[in-house]
């Protein structure tokens, strides 16, 4: 075995192994094999109730699979389960966002890497929130609470995103922001794995069906 | 020998479900004939022929079912949480089973100490209930076997329901001595119980030697409800596994 | 939901007080002297005021989300607990000691015992706070309103009652009341030390969702 070898093994921002997982005492999924490199995009489809968001939350180490390696540029994420969580931002349908709070102070204090107001403000701009940044999120549309809870992508320098189902509930316009900013994403060789039932006008894309898998 | 014990490894053959079964299969007729066997030579020697309380009369007889019913409703508790410690340190399932068996039948021992003392209260202490420190305390302890009881029920991913109801039994260790002081203080802290009860430890010997045959025969008779509950759970959660099945046709075989 | 941050502070208090209110309801109308049993009810009060507000310690943070991002998010689970459980007390342990004199006052509590009673509801209101959390913390998953919660917690909250009613009692009796309030202390410094650390390892170690 050459040390080149090992290094393409080890090279892949997540790969998974033999992920097997069941719920009282009923297989969800087995036999799970894929990977995801940098700079690229996978997607995961499969029909409702086939385990995508639980896939996704064993990926976030949220939930212990039975069966089965989840590794990170070789190493398991339980290994130095810090270091893999600083390097990952997961979104998924509960937005966690404070009703009471405007967006502004959800984002302040939830987007950890950045604590700089202006950094905030431009973030929302971009995504078309600037005109409700100060109202309380109780006021703002399904797909305007998305939109906040999307942008914590712009102030988080995670390099990979797991993205539950990124599209739901947004607008046309919402989902050409977002692709946009999964394209420059890529572009700055990070990595993006998500579920959903779009296409994509992006290029760089593998499509995954999670039915082959599913019980 | 030594290190072989030190190294667990008795327990993790113990802790195999198909293992236990099989064992406490020999061990339960044995349980049965020494158990009941006790408690009838307990009951006979207690209620018939050891001598009337020279205060009470007849009534003291509750005794032989009260005391040891209580010694099993506090040791019972701990049996219980040790067994949910040990489930989540070794994360070994039957520990959790046993956990669960435990909590059910600690809760009928405790309703059984209480109730056997609500009987014995009303000819010595001239009512069914006092708040007294014991009295109360033992309530505390049959709430906390409820709680750990619904805790383990009440998930519908098992695994998670026994794990919580581990945690809660070991919270409750910790309470219970806490909770039993802090009682007793409050006893002291209010009027304290006008009429007392507290010769017990002037017990006459010719009424101490049936009640320690009781309480050897209840130890024996909680062992065995222990096995019969934890065997009924192994089937239940194993039922999938091919040596239950292989079991199932040989009975089904014998029986037909 | 700004209402609802409102609600929590104020529903304590206004459940306390109005509970104080059917208290001379059901009692017989000679007993004008209320103030022998007034610790009992001021902390049975207290104690059911906190319960009821302890399931929202986590629950709304399990529905909307936040707990799962905080569980993902690379820092010690244990500040932010500790830090949702102290916000939980400054919310209802404090107003409650504060709102109590009134209730003290309807029961005509002597005036030896306003200040024992006040201090004896701040210590133990955060111990109510910290005890109660890792009940809520395992039941955290089953929803709001469930009966598991109440019969877990009511065995934990059983030393505070008792020391709580004594450190009043004792003020009024002119007895050294500073004694059991040093025990409620105590229970208080240990359960600072523990809870939030038992409820950090009950998140992590159980597959809430």
């Amino acid at each position: 075995m050459s040390i080149l070898s090992l290094t393409k093994f080890n090279d892949k921002v997540l790969r998974v192994e033999n992920l097997a997982f069941e719920r009282n005492e009923r297989t969800i999924f087995s036999g799970v094999n894929f990977f995801v490199s940098e700079g690229e995009l996978l997607l995961l489809q499969g029909r409702n109730g086939c385990g995508k968001s639980t896939l996704l939350r064993i990926l976030t180490s949220l939930i212990k699979p039975q069966q089965g390696l989840v590794s990170t540029y070789g190493e398991n994420i339980y290994a130095d389960r810090h270091k893999y969580l600083s390097n990952i931002i997961f979104i998924g349908h509960q937005l966690a966002l404070k009703l009471a709070l405007s967006p502004l102070d959800n984002l302040y204090w939830t987007a950890s890497s950045t604590r700089e107001r202006q950094h905030i403000f431009e973030a929302m701009d971009e995504m078309g929130l600037s005109s409700v940044s100060g109202l309380p999120c109780y006021r703002l549309s399904a797909g305007q609470l998305k939109r906040v809870a999307l942008t914590r992508l712009i102030l988080s320098d995670a390099k990979l995103w797991l993205l539950d189902e990124p599209f739901s509930s947004l607008d046309l316009s919402g989902v050409s922001i977002i692709e946009k900013l999964i394209e420059r994403h890529l572009k700055q060789n990070g990595s993006v794995l998500m579920t959903g039932h779009q296409d994509l006008r992006l290029s760089n894309i593998r499509k995954i069906d999670m039915t082959i898998w599913c019980h | 020998m030594i290190r072989s014990f030190l190294s667990f490894k008795w327990l993790y053959r113990l802790s195999s479900p198909k293992f236990f079964y099989s064992t406490s299969g020999k061990a339960i007729p044995w349980l049965l004939l020494i158990s009941v066997t006790l408690l009838a030579v307990g009951l006979f020697w207690g209620l018939l022929i050891a001598p009337p309380d020279a205060r009470q009369g007849d009534s003291f007889r509750i005794i032989y079912i009260h005391v040891p019913s209580s010694f099993l409703a506090l040791a019972g508790y701990y049996f219980m949480a040790v067994a949910g410690a040990v489930g989540l340190v070794w994360r070994t399932k039957l520990s959790f089973w046993f956990m669960k068996s435990a909590a059910s039948i600690g809760a009928s021992m405790t309703f059984l100490a209480l109730f056997t003392g609500a009987i014995w209260g009303r000819p010595s202490w001239g009512t069914y209930w006092v708040w007294d420190a014991r009295v109360t305390s033992m309530l505390i302890l049959l709430f906390l076997y409820l709680g750990v009881m619904a805790m383990i029920r009440a998930f519908d991913n098992k695994e998670y329901g026994q794990k919580n109801g581990a945690i809660l039994a070991l919270v409750g260790t910790v309470n219970v001595p806490i909770i039993y002081k802090s009682v007793d203080w409050w006893h002291t802290l209010h009027q304290p119980a006008t009429l007392k009860l507290t010769s017990e430890s002037t017990i006459h010997i010719d009424m101490l030697q049936p009640l320690l045959v009781m309480i050897v025969g209840f130890y024996l008779f909680y062992a065995l409800t222990i096995c019969l509950f934890l065997r009924a759970e192994i089937l239940y959660h194993e039922q999938a596994t091919s040596w239950v099945k292989d079991l199932c046709v040989r009975r089904q075989e014998k029986s037909g | 939901m700004a209402r609802s941050t409102f609600e929590a502070t104020i529903a304590p208090i206004v459940f306390m007080c109005m509970g104080v209110s059917l208290i001379p309801l059901a009692l017989p109308p000679d007993s004008a002297s209320h103030s022998s049993i007034a610790p009992g009810i001021v902390w049975i009060m207290v104690l059911l005021a906190s319960l009821m507000s302890l399931e929202r310690i986590f629950t709304f943070d399990y529905e909307d989300g936040s707990l799962e991002q905080l569980l993902i998010s690379p820092q010690l689970l244990t500040q932010p607990i500790f830090g949702k459980l102290v916000a939980h007390w400054v919310m209802t342990g404090v107003p409650m000691a504060l709102a109590s004199p009134i209730m003290a006052f309807v029961l005509s509590l002597p005036a030896d015992g306003y200040i024992p009673m006040i201090l004896s509801i701040v210590i133990g209101s955060a111990y109510l706070s910290l005890a109660g959390s890792v009940c809520a913390s395992l039941t955290v998953s089953l929803g709001r309103g469930g009966f598991l919660l109440p019969i877990t917690v009511i065995p934990l909250y059983m030393p505070i009652i008792i020391f709580g009613t004594a450190t009043i009692d004792f003020a009024i009796s002119g007895m050294d009341w500073l004694f059991p309030l040093a025990v409620m202390g105590t229970f208080l410094c240990l359960a600072t030390a523990i809870c939030p650390i038992v409820v950090a390892a009950i998140f992590r170690s159980t597959p809430l969702f």
